[in-house]
């Protein structure tokens, strides 16, 4: 199996079955959510709308989850009078039923009164309001033609445990392979893995919404010489060892070989360990 | 206290350097003065990788008298007390701080941890997942699984004579005229002598010290609740 085989067949099992158990859990989420939403929110009708690596096209099995949009009518204030009110309500909505971790802008919010473009409240930073265009990022990477080449540095960044978000991420991948969006898959990770080890200070990011108004750059500065470093890693493995060194061995195993093999891993564990758990009443 | 990697920054390389040699995709980063190693954990059967879990292990200030804090990150296993993941905080419950001495114990490195413990729990994760109970048992939560841990240990549940054992451990030496810890009456040198003797050239000091406080404190909150209610 040549590199672009095996690369295509890591891809392939990275895919979500539209009918399997995974997507379909997926959308009973994300029904029970957006009941929830209707329904603590009724006397402002939002628009919710789905975004995120589902829509774009860059969804992977590794690790998945569900990106709800909310609109805010610009003329109603029942949903809370600022930004800051409705991040807090949209909060505490949630939080009747789900454990919610405050991101710096997770829950988006009122729309102006140009059609798609929208603010979001930004918790924990200085500039509280940010104007974006969900279609915009949508289109820019579902459309960029380089959905493949996006998944599986997605898939790179999160077996090497790289904090980095997926979008900063996506927009450095489209402006890194801009130019070679025909080379094969093996060529334009080894082009984005190459300029990591070697350009990691002069990266750069905008956002295709709103170029001067919304500095990634603090995103990508913290994740600077981590991917520099586990590029270089990365291309020094496939150099030593080939490319199942990174994403694994792509043999199709049974799920009944896989739990034989657990099982004969446990009973060759000298020094055994159980698991606890503090009480947490 | 200074962090771990400032305050033994030798160690600190050895032991990463160790780490990232035999599993290349967890890589090490420090951000805000916190030591993460993150990236991918293979459970191998010789070379041969049979499953993956995605993790983070952060080295507290207090590391390595404290233990490292694990999260799986790869959004497989659910938070729940069950699944031995603290759903507040996504923390795993990888073993009973109690038995460290035994698992992983004083001077042992990271790699140790990990090849260990840390191991064992992913293995039993992706195993518990396949409907498969868990391989070496699990404890029960909170309290009891000390009572339980120190009955098979010392032979007693009872939770006056376990904190006059951890006492006996944690002592600087201990004389055979005091009263035994098993609250029997007698003299230790005619009653557990033998018992803590063996334990404490097991357990270190500082182990039983650290175990004496916690049971304290495991204490003190059953009693505060009983006296809520």
């Amino acid at each position: 199996m040549d590199t672009n085989d095996y690369l295509k067949k890591v891809l392939s099992s990275q895919t979500l079955a539209d009918d399997g158990d995974e997507i379909q859990a997926l959308q009973k989420h994300r029904a029970d959510v957006e009941a929830l939403l209707r329904n603590q929110f009724s006397k402002c009708s939002p628009t919710i709308r789905y975004s995120g690596s589902s829509v774009k096209g860059t969804m992977i099995k590794e690790s998945y989850d569900l990106d709800i949009i909310c609109y805010f009518p610009h003329d109603d204030t029942a949903a809370g009078e600022t930004l800051e009110d409705i991040y807090n309500n949209v909060e505490r909505a949630l939080k009747t039923k789900y454990l919610v971790e405050r991101k710096t802008s997770a829950l988006r919010l009122k729309t102006d009164n140009s059609g798609t473009d929208a603010f979001l409240y930004q918790a924990g930073s200085d500039k509280k309001r940010l104007k974006t265009n969900i279609d915009v990022h949508i289109a820019h990477v579902r459309d960029g033609g380089l959905t493949d080449a996006i998944k599986l540095v997605k898939l790179w960044k999160l077996r090497n445990g790289i904090t980095l978000k997926h979008f900063v991420l996506e927009l450095l991948v489209i402006d890194l392979l801009k130019n070679r969006k025909r080379s094969s898959l093996s060529n334009q990770l080894e082009h984005v893995w190459t300029e990591f080890r070697d350009h990691a200070d002069s990266l750069s990011v905008q956002d295709p919404a709103n170029p001067e108004g919304n500095d990634l750059s603090p995103a990508l500065d913290a994740a600077r010489s981590i991917l520099q470093a586990v590029a270089r890693q990365t291309l020094s493995l496939i150099e030593s060892s080939g490319w199942e060194a990174v994403f694994g061995a792509v043999e199709d195993k049974s799920a009944d070989q896989t739990t034989a093999a657990l099982r004969r891993i446990a009973a060759g564990v000298s020094v055994q360990s159980r698991p606890w758990c503090p009480d947490e009443s | 206290m200074k962090p771990w990697h400032v305050r033994d920054p030798h160690t600190y390389a050895l032991d990463i350097a160790e780490v990232e040699a035999k599993y290349p995709l967890l890589h090490a980063s420090i951000r805000n003065d916190v030591s993460r190693i993150a990236g991918t954990l293979p459970i191998r059967e010789g070379t041969a990788e049979v499953d993956h879990f995605l993790v983070e292990i952060n080295l507290p200030v207090g590391y390595p008298n404290e233990l490292p804090i694990v999260r799986e990150i790869g959004g497989r296993i659910p938070h729940a007390l069950d699944r031995h993941v603290i759903p507040s905080s996504g923390e795993c419950c990888v073993l009973l701080p109690d038995q460290r001495w035994e698992l992983w114990p004083r001077g042992s490195s990271l790699l140790a941890y990990i090849d260990g413990p840390l191991r064992n729990y992913f293995l039993g994760q992706a195993l518990v997942e396949r409907g498969d109970p868990w391989p070496f048992g699990e404890w029960a939560h909170g309290l009891q699984a000390k009572l339980d841990y120190y009955n098979g240990l010392l032979g007693t549940d009872n939770q006056q004579a376990i904190l006059q054992y951890l006492r006996a451990l944690e002592a600087k030496q201990v004389e055979g005229h005091w009263e035994c810890p098993c609250l029997s009456g007698r003299r230790l040198r005619d009653c557990h002598f033998t018992l803590v003797r063996d334990l404490r050239g097991k357990i270190p000091q500082e182990d039983a010290r650290h175990a004496l406080r916690r049971f304290a404190a495991d204490l003190k909150l059953l009693n505060d609740r009983a006296q809520a209610k």
